[in-house]
């Protein structure tokens, strides 16, 4: 695990040292009050504490420290933020609806996060070693362009052969694929389903064609590969991006929800 | 596809600018996007692929390299772009979609808090936003739309109540009145505890803070001693300990089925610090003589009684069938297993002999100078014609007194004269005789009352027969024995020669126990003297030969030179008010094989007295059992916390 | 097309002079100089004329004693000539850096760094063409009074300090101005002095146009620039002041490669044909002398195969070939080169022949370790390094390497870049791909830095102390000549906006460009914001000599600045 590596085991071993001296403290005699006030300030605290992740990102300009090292706090300190939180509230699931709706929401933070760490680690590798990089930004303008040169391929297959065939069967069946990305799920677990795809339809069409049009039909058969590269970049980057708009409006629901209980329970709790 | 050249080319390749809102929208629909992109505000700027230059005349293109270099088309004759495309939609960027749906959802949730916390009836109750959880089944009849205020005085305060809630733990709590006389139902309730219940406002700040919610749990429920105090009234007076309250170890709205009372191991482990972490292991052992050690209990030892008394042949007879449920009464009892009344344990064997130790409260003594005449007596007694028939006619020249026996050593202490020594008694007595002579028992009672009795005086006295001992008086008066009428009269108060007694006394006689508690209660008097003859006195009373032989089995307690108190009632166990045992479950569970001699033993060696002839009770019986992985072994398995806790009439009153 | 588009007049070169209070009649006396005066005004082309140069390109500065003109190490883009007094040049040992009243590169404080969250501007590349108004306005207006930094106590370093003095005509700091290296001595005024001082583009024309200068810069040049090395070499280190000078006086000198290497680099790089490498010393004949590189680099190769295999890249101060020639004056055995050295571009070498060394250094000479040159590794490990070279990274100090398997494209290197730039990214995160690393399209702060060659306005230069390759954005001209230069495509030119997002164009409707690129955040605190803002630490600046030598002795995951 990369969050785990030699340059950040302090972070872990202080996170690990943390929940031990809170277990430490929370069973510890000396307690005058019962500490779930206190583990509740700790609790938001932390939360507020990953909350400034995304300040940080918004800061660069100021010598904040490392965002890697950042990255790392919040890693550490969402663990720890669950352990805390299982301590605090003493159970999996509390009772209540607002304290339920805040638990759902502090799960669903939990788990988007986790779920978008574990995509950060598995989808840069192969990312890297799928062909072609690109900028997510420049995957609409790579497609047009790869739709342009097929559709000039057929235009000027259709000139030679004096044919419509290989056009109507394009605008049939190969256009839905160059249309824009294909294949998304496929494309992010390293399915084949894009190939083979392409190769049947090829295949099809190939039968009806004569052999000056079979070599535009390899023409786009490659650029069919050069589209369905651009797919695979989209396909991880996309999905490298999306998961925050489940992280972050969460959080941000969360964080609204958690102001909300720290009220209710000063006011009604004690 | 964008050629290699061409992706990383200075002219062909522009900054990509992630920073900003909007993108094109043809990019949004995979078509190439244009180089100008949507403005700031999301307004389409791409609809001219360039801005024609004038080259004299005419228009040129400018159309850049980037963007495919200068077009077919051309500028037009105004020179308006010759490739003028319909505008786009431009499309919010990731990021930005992104920040709106936080900022929805942040709005989402606050707009749902708000109408959940207003809309409050009864059918969305569990859809409320305040909604804490469901309340334990015994406090779920607190329901209601107010009924959240019964015990959250900030509910329903209005804004400024919340303000003032937030920020102060102890604001709004609820003002209660002063409680003495509403705990009447409290056992022992004591000033403190109405202290404890007073408005905290009126407490001293500090002393004992009171959260509101305590403060609220307090008004229904009260407990033996201070509400705010460790174990209420176990620990009173100790100063050092800070005050406690309700919420430390009681939470509620943690469901329907669970139990409020239902405590860990951490919260007791919070104060006491030596921290018990296994029964089995940790908990230190049990006092020496558990649990037989009380101080008052009867005295009783088992291990003679069986080992010997019980086998003895010329007993076995009377000895109690059953082993231990001979005397002892398995019945409903919890804590304690008592001893059958004496009647059916002990009377077989002991209760002859209780009858046999007479009560002689006065004796007439040896004089040296009888000072009264003869003629007095005759006077003060007239003339009984046995007496005179036996009475001598003239004094004999040398007086030799018919009692050769001292005063008891109550009677010196009741005259306040030496117990020896005629010559220094000889005057108060014959004073209190001549008294008697002519005002009957009045003078002895009244010294009675005086010295010993005070109001308790008529029980130590009941079934007194005044004349005769007037009459006894008279004998002695007139240097005669007096001879009561029948010599085999039945029990109770009898003059007999010189004797004024309280014969074959039975168990639990009233009046010998009279005589008992009241001399043992006296408190040491002033007078040194009169202290040396109480000391005496209460010596002979209170030994185990002394009258009816009470304390060979009854306890008496308290300092020697008084007061003391005799317990008269087995007393078992009962210095731990913290904890608690109860037989019943380890009978049923133990069955009919494992009787009591499982955990209670004879024998106890040195200590064998102090525990009734018991083998003392140690932590191992009880963790044979109760120990991790086996029956509970929980403090609270046998330590209480809270002491006398009860309802407070109030909250009755107010049920009603 | 919006006919209401704010317009401004386009910028040309020698809008913004050297200095604006440079005269006419300024011109004239100069020209009356005998230096300038030996100048073939009639050969310099119509449109850079020698007075053009005069007025626009050169600037006079006066001195008074003590004052110091230029600091060893600056970066410099100038060169000066002596009009009147004379100047100390201080050669050995060095003033210390506290004496030399080293400036503090200007950052900006926390809360300036701060002011950019609001002040970004969400529209691209916004300009306040007000500003460049004001800054013509100023520097024409400005007086010409500088204020100088002085040494408190010339005597004490004419005594403690080797100088040597130059005089009127002479000239100096060219060797920085044209090798575009930094200073290597400190000069300062010895008595009243009235300098010209002319920028590096200036002194490129008379270079280029005037036979005169040209052999006066390169004999300065030549013999500078080979004081310079051998002072620092280590080599000859032990050497006396009189056999240091034997040495000196036998050095040979040559330059391979074009001057502006970068055009035919790029012209390969499009066409996909690499022209030949001069070839400065072959593998297998008898050694002629140690080479020393004093500019530009080298490749130091062993054939292998058809091909030949790099096994090292020179730069600047490095040396080649001393272990045959210590070899063989050792064994007394004749040697031949193990390896050829072949140029990259423009280099600039110095040869102390076999001879010289064997008379003068060898003898006080410990022995040198032997070559540790990795021959027996499998050239798979050498591919990252050799890729390096191929692609002329080795130029860069520090090359934006992304470690793509880290990489998870969140884009918050460019972001910070934006955040940093005024909302402007100032690099894009792609760029040539070896394995999982990529180099991406941002300024390398190269070690020769070619995008300076041809500015016209001096736009583009070395940040004063800092080293770091800036563009002054209100004197560049975006006549797009750094971009063009740039062998990595590192520049952009981009069109300018005002702040309500209209661009600024000409009185033609031509929008104004102006030249952008990575300025390492020289303003900023903590350095380059891109490499702080990565959360998963994979993107990092480096130099690229520390990353062939972890590369040919590593897996580059030892990749580090």
């Amino acid at each position: 695990m990369r969050a785990v590596n030699r340059s950040s085991w302090p972070v872990w071993v202080g996170a690990g040292a943390a929940f031990a001296a809170l277990m430490v403290w929370h069973r510890s005699p000396l307690l005058s009050y019962t500490p779930n006030f206190t583990t509740g300030y700790m609790l938001m605290g932390l939360v507020v504490f990953l909350a400034i992740y995304s300040g940080r990102k918004r800061l660069s300009m100021l010598p904040l420290g490392k965002a890697s090292v950042w990255l790392t706090l919040h890693l550490a300190g969402g663990v720890l933020a669950l352990a805390l939180f299982w301590v605090h509230i003493e159970a999996i699931w509390p009772l209540g609806a607002s304290e339920r709706a805040l638990a759902a929401l502090f799960y669903g933070v939990c788990i988007s996060g986790a779920v978008g760490y574990g995509l950060q680690l598995w989808l840069p590798g192969r990312l890297a070693h799928a062909g072609q990089e690109i900028i997510y930004e420049r995957i609409p303008a790579e497609l047009a362009t790869i739709r342009a040169q097929v559709e000039k391929e057929i235009l000027e297959a259709a000139k030679e052969s004096g044919s419509d065939t290989f056009g109507r069967e394009y605008l049939q069946t190969l256009a839905w694929y160059f249309a824009r990305p294909r294949f998304f799920w496929s494309h992010v677990f390293g399915g084949q389903r894009a190939e083979h795809w392409l190769q049947r339809h090829l295949n099809t069409i190939g039968r009806y064609l004569t052999e000056a049009e079979r070599t535009h039909l390899a023409r786009i058969a490659e650029l069919g590969v050069e589209k369905r590269r651009a797919d695979v970049q989209y396909a991880m980057q996309a999905l490298l991006k999306r998961w925050t708009i489940f992280h972050v409006p969460l959080a941000a629901a969360m964080l609204t929800l958690a102001v909300w209980h720290l009220i209710l329970v000063h006011v009604f709790a004690r | 596809m964008i050629s290699l050249t061409d992706r990383f080319r200075h002219d062909r390749s522009a900054y990509e600018r992630p920073t900003l809102g909007w993108r094109c929208g043809r990019a949004a629909h995979w078509e190439t996007p244009c180089k100008l992109g949507p403005s700031g505000l999301g307004i389409c700027r791409g609809e001219n692929a360039c801005a024609p230059a004038r080259a004299g005349d005419a228009w040129k293109c400018r159309r850049s390299a980037a963007d495919g270099g200068p077009c077919a088309n051309g500028p037009g004759k105004d020179g308006a772009c010759g490739l003028h495309r319909p505008p786009c939609a431009p499309r919010r960027t990731f990021a930005m979609w992104r920040g709106r749906v936080s900022v929805l959802a942040v709005g989402a949730t606050l707009a749902l808090v708000a109408l959940l916390a207003i809309w409050t009836d009864a059918a969305s109750e569990r859809l409320n936003s305040l909604d804490p959880g469901p309340l334990s089944a015994v406090h779920s009849h607190f329901i209601g739309a107010s009924s959240c205020a019964t015990c959250h005085t900030a509910f329903g305060s209005g804004a400024t109540g919340w303000w003032q809630a937030f920020w102060s733990a102890k604001a709004l709590a609820p003002a209660s009145q002063p409680a003495s006389g509403q705990d009447a139902q409290t056992p022992a309730a004591q000033p403190a505890s109405a202290q404890a219940a007073a408005a905290p406002a009126a407490k001293p700040s500090g002393a004992a803070a009171s959260h509101r919610l305590s403060a609220a749990c307090t008004e229904c429920h009260g407990f033996g001693g201070q509400e705010q105090r460790p174990h209420n009234r176990i620990f009173e007076r100790r100063a050092d300990l800070g005050p406690t309250d309700c919420l430390m170890c009681h939470t509620e709205h943690k469901g329907r089925v669970a139990r409020v009372t239902t405590l860990s191991e951490a919260q007791c482990q919070s104060c006491h610090t030596k921290t018990i972490g296994d029964f089995a292991r940790s908990h230190p052992d049990f006092p020496a003589s558990f649990p037989y050690d009380h101080p008052q209990s009867t005295r009783f030892n088992h291990a003679s009684h069986f080992g010997k008394h019980f086998t003895d042949a010329a007993s076995a007879a009377r000895v109690p069938a059953g082993g231990c449920i001979g005397c002892h009464v398995v019945g409903q009892e919890g804590r304690a297993i008592r001893p059958a009344n004496f009647e059916t344990t002990c009377a077989s064997c002991h209760g002859e002999s209780i009858a046999k130790r007479d009560f002689v409260f006065f004796r007439w003594p040896e004089i040296e100078t009888s000072t009264i005449a003869a003629d007095e007596v005759t006077k003060a007694c007239g003339v009984s014609a046995e007496a005179q028939a036996s009475a001598p006619a003239t004094p004999a020249p040398a007086f030799s007194a018919v009692s050769s026996d001292q005063p008891t050593s109550l009677s010196a202490y009741l005259l306040g004269v030496p117990a020896e020594g005629a010559a220094d008694y000889e005057k108060p007595v014959q004073d209190l005789a001549r008294a008697m002579m002519s005002d009957g028992v009045e003078p002895l009672i009244a010294a009675v009352r005086d010295r010993v009795g005070g109001a308790k005086t008529e029980r130590l006295f009941a079934g007194f027969n005044a004349e005769q001992a007037r009459q006894a008086a008279c004998a002695w008066a007139a240097n005669q024995e007096y001879m009561p009428p029948g010599k085999d009269a039945l029990s109770g108060w009898r003059a007999d020669a010189l004797d004024l007694r309280y014969t074959r006394p039975s168990h639990a006689d009233p009046v010998v126990r009279a005589w008992i508690e009241s001399v043992a209660a006296l408190p040491p008097p002033a007078d040194n003297d009169d202290k040396a003859r109480l000391q005496v006195a209460r010596k002979e009373l209170l030994s185990a030969d002394g009258p009816g032989q009470c304390m060979k089995c009854h306890v008496v307690s308290g300092p020697s030179e008084g007061p003391q108190t005799v317990s008269w009632q087995v007393q078992l166990r009962s210095s731990a008010a913290q904890t608690r045992f109860d037989h019943r479950p380890h009978l049923n569970l133990l069955g009919p094989e494992k009787t009591c001699t499982t955990c209670h033993q004879l024998g106890g060696g040195a200590a064998s007295a102090a525990t009734g002839g018991l083998k003392p009770i140690g932590l191992a019986t009880c963790t044979e059992c109760h120990a991790a992985g086996k029956v509970r072994d929980d403090c609270r398995t046998c330590h209480v916390y809270h002491q006398g806790h009860a309802f407070k009439k109030r909250m009755v009153q107010d049920a009603k | 097309m919006n006919v209401h588009a704010p317009t401004m007049v386009r910028p040309h070169r020698w809008d913004v002079p050297f200095d604006s209070v440079m005269t006419e009649a300024d011109v004239d006396v100069l020209m009356s100089t005998p230096v300038v005066a030996s100048v073939r005004a009639e050969e310099f082309p119509g449109h850079i004329p020698l007075r053009g140069i005069l007025l626009n390109d050169s600037r006079i500065v006066s001195f008074q004693p003590g004052d110091i003109v230029c600091r060893e190490g600056d970066y410099g883009n100038s060169a000066f000539l002596v009009l009147s007094g004379a100047v100390r040049v201080v050669l050995s040992p060095s003033l210390p850096r506290e004496l030399l009243g080293r400036q503090e590169v200007h950052k900006k404080g926390f809360f300036g760094s701060l002011t950019q969250l609001w002040t970004n501007s969400r529209i691209p590349e916004v300009r306040d063409t007000e500003r460049y108004h004001n800054i013509l306005a100023q520097s024409r207006g400005a007086s010409g009074a500088e204020t100088h930094i002085f040494l408190q106590d010339v005597p004490a370093v004419l005594d403690q300090h080797r100088t040597v003095t130059l005089s009127i005509g002479q000239i100096f700091g060219e060797l920085a101005a044209l090798g575009r290296v930094p200073r290597s001595a400190t000069v300062f005024a010895e008595t009243e002095t009235r300098l010209l001082e002319i920028r590096w583009q200036g002194l490129r024309e008379l270079h280029r146009y005037d036979p005169g200068w040209k052999r006066l810069i390169d004999e300065n040049y030549r013999r500078n620039a080979l004081h310079g090395v051998l002072r620092t070499n280590p080599l000859f280190a032990g050497l006396s002041a009189e056999d240091l000078q034997a040495v000196a006086d036998q050095v040979k000198f040559k330059t391979y490669g074009s001057f502006d290497w970068h055009v035919s680099y790029k012209e390969m790089r499009e066409t996909g044909t690499a022209g030949e490498e001069p070839i400065i010393a072959a593998e297998g004949v008898v050694p002629d002398g140690v080479y020393l590189v004093r500019a530009g680099f080298a490749r130091v190769s062993v054939r292998f195969g058809s091909a030949q295999r790099t096994l090292a890249y020179l730069g600047a101060g490095d040396q080649f070939g001393l272990d045959e020639i210590y070899e063989s004056w050792k064994s007394g055995k004749p040697a031949r080169r193990q390896n050829s050295l072949t140029g990259l571009g423009y280099v600039d070498v110095l040869r102390v022949p076999s001879h010289v060394l064997e008379k003068y250094v060898f003898p006080h000479l410990p022995a040198p370790p032997p070559p540790a040159l990795p021959v027996d590794r499998p050239i798979h490990d050498d591919a990252f390094a050799e890729w390096l070279v191929d692609e002329r990274l080795i130029n860069g100090t520090q090359v934006m390497l992304i470690d793509l398997d880290r990489c998870v494209r969140c884009d918050d290197c460019v972001k910070a870049c934006a955040s940093t730039h005024g909302g402007n990214p100032r690099f894009i995160r792609h760029g040539r791909i070896f394995d999982q690393w990529m180099v991406a399209n941002a300024c390398m702060h190269c070690r020769d830095p070619v995008c300076m060659i041809g500015c016209p306005t001096g736009a583009i230069h070395r940040h004063e102390t800092a080293g770091v390759v800036v563009i002054n954005d209100d004197t560049c001209i975006g006549c797009g000549t750094c971009a063009n230069s740039c062998p990595y495509n590192n520049i952009r030119l981009v069109e300018i906006a005002n702040p309500t997002g209209d661009p600024i164009v000409d009185g033609d409707g031509r929008g104004i460009v102006k030249a952008t690129k990575c300025d390492l955040c020289v303003e900023q605190l903590g350095g380059p914001a891109c490499a702080r803002a990565c959360p998963h630490d994979a993107l990092s600046r480096v130099n690229a000599s520390t990353l062939v030598e972890h590369a040919a002795t590593t897996v580059p995951a030892g990749a580090a600045p």
